[in-house]
């Protein structure tokens, strides 16, 4: 009496589950380096600094941009996409597609890239801000947290490049909060390119960690000194101005720290 | 409104019957249009016989120790499977897709985890009571074996959570292109729901309307060490409590943790100016020092409206999903 038609097996969902942890075991291995002598890997370290100092997601003040607001942060999350090392001699490691970073969960700030290259001097880390209008479309990403960055429909569609929040001392005297939430609004895509010189930095064999940093105060200055009372309370997603500010300002957000072994 | 798993779970009674010593028959739940996929952990897959046990012991008063009461005495599916038979009784409607179950999350995990905890801690099954023919056949259908187990209960439990999928309101239908499904007013809250005036979206996110994270969202002044905070201990999570889901919202009142809203008017009042600061108040929370964005009393009608169009009734009248005996 039973129909075949309803008896399928759920095999789907399981197969990605294992899929999704071999692909983890690189990132959790423990640099043993399989590969041949002489060959390295690396992991991007994503570091978030204002000033110098790593931030603490908190409800205080300590920061002041270049504007003089006050401010501090609440959370922090982000799309970086398609980042690839390439080394002096040509040589490429890379993390294709769009990856989820998230202050709070330590898994996200360690982006393993695939592939081993000779050890040897780098020349560059790029990547792209956001995601590219060809990974930034809607449904791409069904799974939390990912999905979570979603951008209305009714914006554009497609996912937030960034959510940094927190609170600031209003011109009124009270704490209020900001939003800095970037994306590509109406089809104008605001996603950006960044190339960073590693010439300075050499690959050890084995497995090697390359600090990326995030400086959180460059998004609000250089060239524009953003003043949070501007734009807040209210919001920026709708605002077409505001996002092509940050994504000017965001280009020299980013800097590379050293690399150090796994 | 082609629902299939709806047909599915319609026929599980009939096919319960006819599973005789066989292995538990798989079961493919089919999931609404633009939902997420389901995860379902490996060793509890979902089988027909699984989800038939799942549901008897969701009736059945047996399940707690002085058979006293049944988890469905709180969780109605009329009322989406929550109810007034306590303070802040949660909905039972796509708790697949949840990590952390209670509003201050205490429990973390997956389905199978928060049915541990149900019937071991809260309910403290006592396996003797289970031991009666009728439901020592259900087990022996779904795990091969006529030993009652709270483990096993558990299992089960959870296999009968991922059936509860609630994904055809008006709303869906408009989503899926059914564009006179909605009223004028709806379609203005909605616009309002996922716009920055409104900033919902944000957090009634995804086709789920939850996030499944914890914000404070303003209630409260004084709140050092309540909700997610008795868990986390970080101050960052003061007055934080799980973002409800707004599926089937205008059958769930009173709102909140606590209920202290009887109507959905006055939540979305308290969101337009009755909200109030409080240091871990979350960022989207706009304008919290003058009470929150005023909306007009237009658009307060429009959200009201709107949150009517969440309503799934094929799933609050589901006979698959109500009582077995009733559905027999
Ligand atoms: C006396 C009323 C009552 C009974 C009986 C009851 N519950 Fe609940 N249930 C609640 C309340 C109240 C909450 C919210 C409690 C909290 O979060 O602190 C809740 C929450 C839950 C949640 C969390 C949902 C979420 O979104 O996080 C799950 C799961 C749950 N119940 C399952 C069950 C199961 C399974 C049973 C039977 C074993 C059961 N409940 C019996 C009142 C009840
Ligand atoms: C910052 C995140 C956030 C935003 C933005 C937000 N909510 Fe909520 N919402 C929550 C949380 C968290 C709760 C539960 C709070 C509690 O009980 O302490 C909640 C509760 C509710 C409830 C009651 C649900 C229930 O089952 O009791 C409704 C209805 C609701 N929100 C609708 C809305 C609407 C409409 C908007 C936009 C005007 C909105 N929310 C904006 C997080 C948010
Ligand atoms: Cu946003």
């Amino acid at each position: 009496m039973r129909s075949p038609r309803l008896v399928r097996i759920v095999g789907v969902h399981t197969l990605s589950v294992v899929a999704l942890a071999a692909a983890c075991t690189p990132a959790e291995g423990e640099g043993e380096g399989e590969g041949e002598p002489g060959q390295a890997t690396l992991s991007v370290q994503l570091a978030h600094l204002v000033d110098g100092t790593a931030i603490e997601l908190d409800t205080a003040t300590p920061f002041t941009n270049a504007f003089g607001n006050q401010y501090g942060v609440t959370r922090l999350s982000y799309f970086l996409s398609n980042l690839t090392l390439t080394m002096a001699d040509g040589g490429t490691l890379s993390a294709a597609g769009g990856r989820y970073v998230h202050h709070d969960t330590p898994e996200t700030m360690t982006v393993p890239l695939d592939g081993e290259v000779p050890a040897g001097g780098v020349q560059s880390l790029s990547f792209v801000m956001g995601l590219p209008p060809y990974l930034n479309q809607s449904g791409a990403f069904p799974d939390a947290p990912e999905a979570l960055m979603e951008w209305p429909e009714m914006m554009g569609g497609g996912y937030h490049f960034m959510k940094l929040e927190g609170k600031f001392m209003a011109t009124s005297g009270d704490p209020e909060s900001y939003a800095t939430h970037s994306g590509g609004l109406d089809g104008v895509d605001y996603s950006f390119a960044v190339t960073l010189d590693g010439s300075a930095l050499t690959l050890a064999e084995g497995g090697n960690a390359l600090e990326l940093v995030m400086n959180i105060d460059e998004w609000y200055t250089n060239p524009t000194d953003w003043d949070f009372n501007d734009y807040f309370p209210g919001g920026i997603m709708h605002d077409a101005d505001a996002q092509a500010i940050l994504k000017a300002n965001g280009a020299d957000v980013f800097t590379l720290g050293a690399v150090s072994p796994l | 409104m082609r629902r299939h798993h709806r047909l599915i779970a319609l026929s599980l009674a009939a096919l319960a019957g006819a599973a005789c010593l066989g292995a538990p028959t798989p079961l493919e739940l089919e999931l609404p249009a633009q939902f997420p996929p389901m995860h379902v952990p490996e060793d509890n897959p979902t089988t027909v016989e699984g989800v038939a046990l799942g549901r008897q012991l969701y009736y059945d008063k047996r399940l707690s120790p002085d058979a006293s009461r049944a988890c469905a005495d709180c969780h109605l599916q009329a009322q989406s499977f929550s109810s007034t038979g306590g303070v802040g009784v949660l909905p039972h409607v796509n708790l697949a897709w949840s990590e952390s179950f209670l509003w201050n999350g205490a429990t973390e995990g997956t389905l199978e985890d928060a049915m541990h905890m149900e019937v071991n801690e809260f309910f403290g099954t006592d396996v003797a009571l289970l031991r009666e023919p009728d439901l020592e056949e259900l087990f022996r259908a779904a795990f091969g074996d006529p030993e009652p187990s709270t483990d096993r209960a558990a299992l089960a439990l959870a296999q009968w959570q991922r059936t509860l999928t609630s994904g055809n309101s008006r709303d869906d239908q408009y989503v899926n292109g059914d564009l006179s499904a909605l009223s004028e007013s709806e379609i203005r809250g909605r616009d309002l729901f996922y716009s920055e005036r409104g900033e919902c979206f944000h957090c009634h996110a995804t086709r789920l309307f939850t996030d499944n994270q914890f914000h404070n969202n303003g209630l409260d002044a004084e709140v050092a060490g309540t909700g997610r905070a008795a868990v986390s201990g970080r101050s960052l999570d003061d007055g934080s409590y799980k973002t409800p889901t707004l599926r089937n919202i205008a059958q769930t009142a009173p709102y909140m943790h606590d209920d202290r809203f009887s109507t959905l008017e006055e939540v979305i009042a308290f969101y337009s100016h009755g909200m109030v600061y409080s240091p871990s108040v979350d960022a989207l929370m706009q304008n919290v020092h003058e009470g929150g964005p005023h909306y007009s009393e237009q658009e307060q009608a429009d959200l009201v409206a709107y949150m009517g169009a969440l309503s799934d009734e094929e799933f609050l009248s589901a006979p698959a999903l109500a009582a077995p005996v009733a559905a027999e």
